[in-house]
């Protein structure tokens, strides 16, 4: 009688168990199914030069995206899924950027692109992405003018770095402007808006030079700078030409405090190859700043040093990371990595990123930023000696532009450098890539 | 008996129902929690899709007012009216230009206004002056750089417009010239490269408010929220659905959970989740979302209950459904169960009807559909038909059993061994009807008393500790006891005594056979005593035989003698003494061979009564005195077959016996003689040993009142050579018993000393009456005979005699001395003997012989036979064989030629 029971017991016990299970397993098939289907990591691409001369700057801002997926993986990724990171040398070439980036979508497989620093790289790409329906999440201040449903701009735009430093340039520091840049499509083009706004504003513009990427030697434009004794210096000088350039402003005697060179692509990273005696009190533009307090921006710096080392953080690196964390945000909110969804997904993204509140802008896919203006201090940091106080609206195209007008520029400039976006290296001259 | 505990229905109800219960509660909790978790995340998507879409309303609408500021501002027909407008400014506001101008562009203006439905629309110059606005309010011809309202949100749109030469926009804060909250856009104006002013918009807040305060797909309960950041606390910006008028009025606390979702949403972090919500005090639903024309959150948020509100509605279906389905169930189930619990009550019923009434033959049902109780309903089947089997083989083994035990008890209780069984204290349990036979105790008498209750005494202490010793020891113990019934006599049982043990082996109690074998015994006496009295009768006939032969010798010599001699000699007169002496010798042997019952000689017809009256004068001077002699005498006494001369010696002898019993006193004797009918019972009572059939008895008592005779006198008393007289040969009272028992009588004696004896003839009634032979007289003394006798003898002696006897008769004589020389001589001179005289007893061949082979010779040949023995006991041999004559040894001459004589009469 009692084996009876203890049978039925038994019974009873696995019937029920049995009942659990398939209780429990009503839930997990779909989980279960979805992570077997999609168990495979999203491939992510990460698009910059390792080499050439922006490899100096571009190198970093990689080691930014990569930090950004690595927090992510070790959160345990997206959808279930890891982030697997494919690296690619652009090699400071824009061609070499569009076959990499060609690649990537085409044979890689990545569902987005990260990278790009130069306007040119950027140009050489945005075709490629547009036709290959991918997505490009560009991370540097340019000069706009440019709009793209396949690329999120999360650098600045002129009316959130340019023109506001501008207008605090001439309003602080005097209206008598000189201009320098690289000869390529983004010096071009911001100090023809500079000169624009220098026009409306009613300030002088009182000489204007390019140099090559890559250049070091600024001879002739020193000498132009101490002819004209301008009030303040505007600099587009991109990449490692810098170094050489404010180092030839120290040797000729002009200095910060009396001709103040106020640069819009020189950040904390290519600043620490200059000495302080030459850099220390030179103003530079940027949404960014290492040395911006918040607990986010102390988290993000934390986490790169601990990754790569006490290195300096400029606003391109803090662009690429807050791009993947938006990113990353439309992917959990779309609830896929397919670039044709995020595209829409993304527009409706927010952070509270380092640099403060940063959103992406419907209209134009770039995002609202501050507008920042530093001081370096002597530890080539900067202080801040302006700020827009709240986010921007970003407006790729300024209302004192016309857009034909913008339009016929790139053109001009394009076909001028015979069918590319920076100036060729003269047959002589043997500056970069 | 009655039965408690649960019914397997009930129990398997019960289990269905606790097991459905438990599972759909289970799979209702899961399902309800998993459902849960799907309409909140699913509602939380909506929310997400919902609160974006807001944003993107809210975007949208903003960015159209961007654009439409935009295209204003880059008009020229607003360009024309910022200057002309800025130019009549500086005039004064009153001045008849403005006052122109105002007119002029008015209309512009308001038809904008209306269109776009502003609040209100501003043209300010490049100094910050405030030279036309379409309301009017006090802000108009303000400065907005040095102004009063130079810290309005107008001020902050149109700094930032001139500063960054792109439309800024204000924070949405209250407005004093307009009484409200108003949020303000201005875009830069230029001409020609060159900036001239800006335009700046108040739009209508209205407006706003329900572009932001959209509830399409928010429910009954869903709110947007809007709330902006101020540090401490979170101000809400719009009115809410339940609360219209809290915009720019009510402020959550930094650590409210709303507050919280807004602060986060205002500084770019979109999300999710459940929240407490402090306005309503409910559970809520919510998603935020940054919105950065604004730099606002968002919040879209719905009460919890209504999101699970269809779910509750589901619940309650579910609950009902499983409760149908529940009841369903437990109605299949209790209709199953019954199905199933009726093989096992049909189970039941057949072990109760076999229980109870033993009925074998009701089978339980195998085809039911439930395996199990079929399994279970066959195993019963064949147990039962098992147990049927076992049933009837038990019975029949306990109708064997009893059969057996019946007849082993009928053969305890018919047998005549005496059965008795006690314990170990031998204490009697059971006795078998011979115990009670023999004891004289009943059962009851018998049974709960020890088994000493017959003891007799007669064995020694020794004998009875050395019978414990054994039967203790378990070994069985068999002799012969001496026991005393219930009446004070003895019986003599042979006894075995076997200990009976228990499945120990410990011994319970006794087992005791006892054979009664006091008959025995007396019967083993009476055999001892009559082989005695055959072996000495077969004595004495021997040598009354070899005395007869000798006594025939000197009669036969003596006879010759005397005639030869004459009677003149006076060696006639002793060789008559010769004679008599021998003939009285020939008595004595005649009185041996009686006694050995083989002296009976002439039988004939005699009567009793007759034959004392006859001898009562011989009888009277045979005794005492003083002894009186009385006779009573049966006068019409039937005859009995008898020898005479032997009566009138047994009469004699008894009544000797009785006068010397009486001795010198004065007595009686008493001569009785009668006719009884006597049964095989009272025949035991006598002193014969051979069996006598019932039937009438003639009597002769003789009686005396003399000494008598103590018991064990009265055992010996037919004892050879017994006598209580000096002088007696003791074989008077055997001689007695040896003729009573050749005429196949009884003898009966009744004594006690001091009064007297009784000694009582019994001899069987004749009932054809042979008259009495008259013995025959003694033949003619001169007869001579002729012829040749051939006399055969293995006595020399005799053989001489017979010749000289038979020669003076005038016979020849040839002799053989046994058969086998008489058998030659009589086949070799057969023609010439005439008669043969035979003896009986001879070596080599016997005389039965020796006759049989002359009869082959000659079947006419004549025959006599001559023997020791009595006729009878000789001619039995020759029964039907044809023999002549018979003349009995010791013979005469006289005897022999009467023989002869009567052989061949004249």
């Amino acid at each position: 009688m009692h084996r009876f029971r203890a049978k039925i017991a038994v019974r009873y016990l696995h019937a029920m168990a049995a009942l659990c299970l398939s209780a429990l397993l009503v839930h997990a098939p779909f989980s279960v199914a979805a992570d077997m289907a999609d168990s495979a990591p999203i491939r992510v691409g990460i698009l910059h030069s390792k080499t050439g001369t922006m490899a100096v700057s571009e190198q970093p801002v990689a080691d930014a995206t990569l930090l950004a997926i690595e927090q992510i993986n070790a959160q345990g990724g997206l959808l279930g899924r890891r982030l697997e990171a494919v690296m690619a040398d652009g090699k400071s070439d824009e061609n070499t950027f569009a076959l990499e980036a060609a690649r990537l979508i085409g044979e890689e497989h990545v569902d987005v692109l990260f990278g790009c620093w130069t306007s040119a790289s950027r140009k050489a790409v945005k075709p490629l992405v547009e036709e290959m329906d991918s997505l490009l999440f560009y991370p540097v201040q340019y000069e706009g003018l440019e709009q793209s449903d396949h690329i999120v701009y999360t650098g600045a735009v002129p009316n959130q770095q340019i023109v506001p430093a501008v207008n605090w340039a001439i309003n602080h520091l005097g209206k008598r402007v000189y201009l320098i840049g690289s000869d390529y499509v983004f010096p071009h083009v911001a100090n023809w808006l500079i000169r624009k706004q220098l026009h409306i504003m009613q300030a002088d513009l009182v000489g204007e030079s390019y140099v090559l990427l890559g250049a070091s030697d600024f001879s002739s434009v020193i000498a132009d700078i101490r002819r004209l004794h301008p009030d303040v210096i505007m600099n587009t000088i991109n990449g490692d030409s810098n170094t050489a350039f404010f180092h030839a402003l120290k040797r000729a005697g002009v200095t910060a405090d009396r001709t103040p060179v106020l640069s819009f692509s020189l950040a904390e990273a290519g600043m620490q190859r200059i000495p302080v005696d030459e850099i220390a009190g030179q103003y530079a533009a940027w949404s960014y700043f290492q040395s911006l307090g918040g607990s986010a921006n102390r988290a993000f710096v934390t986490a790169f040093h601990r990754r790569f080392g006490s290195v300096a953080i400029s606003d391109p690196m803090e662009s690429a990371w807050v791009g993947v964390q938006l990113w990353a945000s439309a992917v959990k909110s779309a609830g896929t990595s397919d670039p044709r969804v995020i595209r829409d997904t993304i527009l409706h993204q927010s952070l509270d990123a380092p640099e403060g509140t940063v959103a992406v802008d419907q209209n134009s896919h770039h995002l609202w930023k501050v507008a920042r203006i530093g001081r370096v201090n002597r530890q080539r940091q900067f202080d801040v000696v302006w700020s827009s106080g709240r986010a921007l609206k970003p407006f790729p195209y300024p209302l004192f532009v016309k857009r034909d007008e913008a339009r016929a520029l790139l053109n001009r400039l394009y076909s001028g450098w015979g069918g590319q976006w920076s100036a060729p290296a003269p047959a002589t001259g043997g500056g970069h890539e | 008996m009655a039965v408690s505990g649960r019914s397997i229905r009930m129990e398997v109800i019960g289990l269905c129902a606790g097991s459905v219960f438990l599972a759909s509660l289970l799979v209702g909790i899961v399902a309800y929690e998993l459902l849960k978790e799907q309409q909140q995340l699913q509602v939380m998507q909506n929310l997400h899709t919902l609160a974006d879409e807001r944003a993107s309303g809210i975007d949208r609408y903003m960015n159209t007012q961007f654009h439409h500021l935009s295209e204003i501002s880059q008009d020229d027909e607003t360009i024309q009216a910022l200057q002309q407008l800025d130019a009549a400014f500086g005039k004064g506001v009153a001045s008849p230009a403005y006052q122109a101008a105002d007119r002029m562009f008015r209309p512009l203006f308001q038809r904008i206004l209306q269109h776009e439905r502003y609040y209100d629309m501003f043209l300010i110059n490049r100094r910050g002056d405030i030279v036309f606005t379409v309301a009017h309010e006090s802000d108009f011809a303000t400065n907005l750089k040095s102004g009063i309202y130079r810290h309005t949100g107008l001020a902050h749109a149109w700094q930032d417009a001139v500063r960054l030469l792109s439309p800024g926009i204000s924070q949405f804060e209250f407005y004093q010239p307009s009484n409200e909250a108003a949020l303000f856009m201005s875009a830069p104006m230029m001409d020609h490269g060159r900036l001239i002013g800006a335009l700046a918009i108040q739009l209508d807040a209205e407006v706003f408010y329900s572009v932001a305060g959209d509830l399409g797909g928010l429910g009954d309960s869903g709110e947007i929220l809007l709330g902006v950041d101020q540090g401490e606390d979170v101000l809400i910006t719009a009115p809410t659905r339940r609360h219209p008028d809290v915009a720019f009025k009510l402020r959550l606390a930094g650590d409210d959970p709303l507050a919280a979702a807004i602060r986060g949403a205002a500084h770019g972090s979109t999300g999710s989740g459940v929240l407490q919500d402090s306005l309503s005090g409910a559970s809520v639903l919510a998603a935020w979302e940054y919105l950065p024309n604004l730099n606002w959150g968002l919040v879209a948020k719905i009460d919890q209950a209504e999101v699970l509100a269809g779910l509750d509605a589901i619940t309650v279906k579910l609950v009902v459904a499983i409760a149908v389905v529940l009841l369903l169930l437990m109605a299949g189930v209790a209709w199953r169960a019954g199905r199933m619990v009726r093989p096992i009550l049909r189970l039941g019923e057949v072990a109760a009807n076999i229980a109870g009434r033993n009925r074998f033959d009701i089978e339980a049902p195998v085809d039911t559909a439930i395996t199990e109780i079929n399994r279970l309903s066959s195993a019963f089947n064949r147990m039962s038909a098992e147990i049927l089997g076992y049933q009837d083989e038990l019975e029949e083994k306990v109708r064997q059993r009893t059969a057996e035990l019946s007849r082993l008890q009928t053969a305890i209780e018919q047998t005549h061994d005496i059965v008795m069984i006690t314990d170990r204290d031998a204490m009697i349990q059971y006795v078998n009807p011979a115990f009670v036979s023999t004891s004289g105790y009943s059962l009851e008498e018998a049974v709960g008393r020890r088994a000493n209750m017959v003891k007799s005494g007669k064995m020694s202490a020794e004998f009875y500790r050395c019978m414990w010793d054994t039967i203790l020891a378990g070994e069985i113990w068999q002799a012969e006891f001496i026991n005393r019934n219930k009446a004070g006599d003895l019986y003599e049982v042979e006894q075995v005594i076997s200990p009976i043990r228990n499945e120990d082996g410990n011994i319970t109690g006794f087992v005791s056979v006892q054979r009664d074998i006091t008959e025995e015994k007396k019967q083993q006496q009476r055999l001892e005593h009559t082989q005695r009295l055959e072996s000495l009768g077969v004595l004495a006939g021997g040598i009354a035989h070899d005395f007869n032969n000798l006594l025939t010798a000197i009669l036969g010599n003596a006879g010759l003698a005397r005639r030869r001699i004459g009677d003149a000699s006076p060696i006639s007169e002793n060789l008559r003494h010769i004679e008599e002496a021998s003939e009285r010798a020939a008595d004595l042997c005649k009185q041996m061979l009686a006694y050995s019952g083989k002296g009976k000689f002439v039988v004939v017809a005699l009567n009793l009564s007759d034959l004392v009256r006859d001898i009562i004068k011989l009888l009277q001077v045979s005794i005492s005195k003083n002894v009186s002699l009385r006779t009573d005498l049966d006068p019409a006494l039937p005859a009995i077959e008898a020898d005479k001369a032997q009566m009138q010696q047994v009469i004699m002898n008894l009544v000797i016996n009785a006068s010397e019993a009486i001795g010198a006193e004065n007595g009686n004797i008493v001569i009785h003689s009668g006719v009884l009918q006597a049964d095989a019972s009272y025949l035991q009572t006598t002193h014969i040993d051979d069996p006598l059939p019932a039937g009438r008895y003639v009597f002769l008592e003789v009686s005396d009142d003399g000494c008598g005779m103590d018991a064990d006198t009265q055992k010996k008393l037919f004892d050879p050579f017994f006598t209580t007289k000096f002088t007696g040969r003791g074989l008077g009272m055997s001689a007695i018993l040896g003729i009573v028992r050749g005429h196949h009588g009884a003898i009966k004696v009744y004594s006690e000393p001091g009064k007297g004896s009784t000694f009582k003839l019994l001899f069987p009634v004749v009932d054809t009456l042979k008259s009495e032979t008259s013995p025959s007289e003694p033949g003619d003394v001169a007869w001579r005979g002729h012829g040749t006798v051939l006399v055969v003898d293995d006595e020399e002696g005799l053989r001489q005699t017979a010749r000289l006897m038979l020669e003076d008769i005038g016979f020849e004589v040839r002799t053989a001395a046994d058969g086998v020389e008489a058998v030659e001589i009589f086949e070799r001179l057969h023609e010439q003997i005439d008669v043969v005289l035979l003896d009986m007893t001879m070596p080599r061949m016997d005389g039965k012989t020796a006759y049989r082979e002359m009869r082959r010779i000659d079947k006419d040949a004549i025959v006599i036979l001559s023997s020791g023995y009595n006729e009878q006991e000789a001619t039995s041999h020759f029964a039907g064989k044809g023999l002549a004559g018979f003349i009995q040894k010791p013979y005469r001459l006289d005897t022999l030629r009467q023989k002869f004589q009567e052989i061949f009469p004249p």
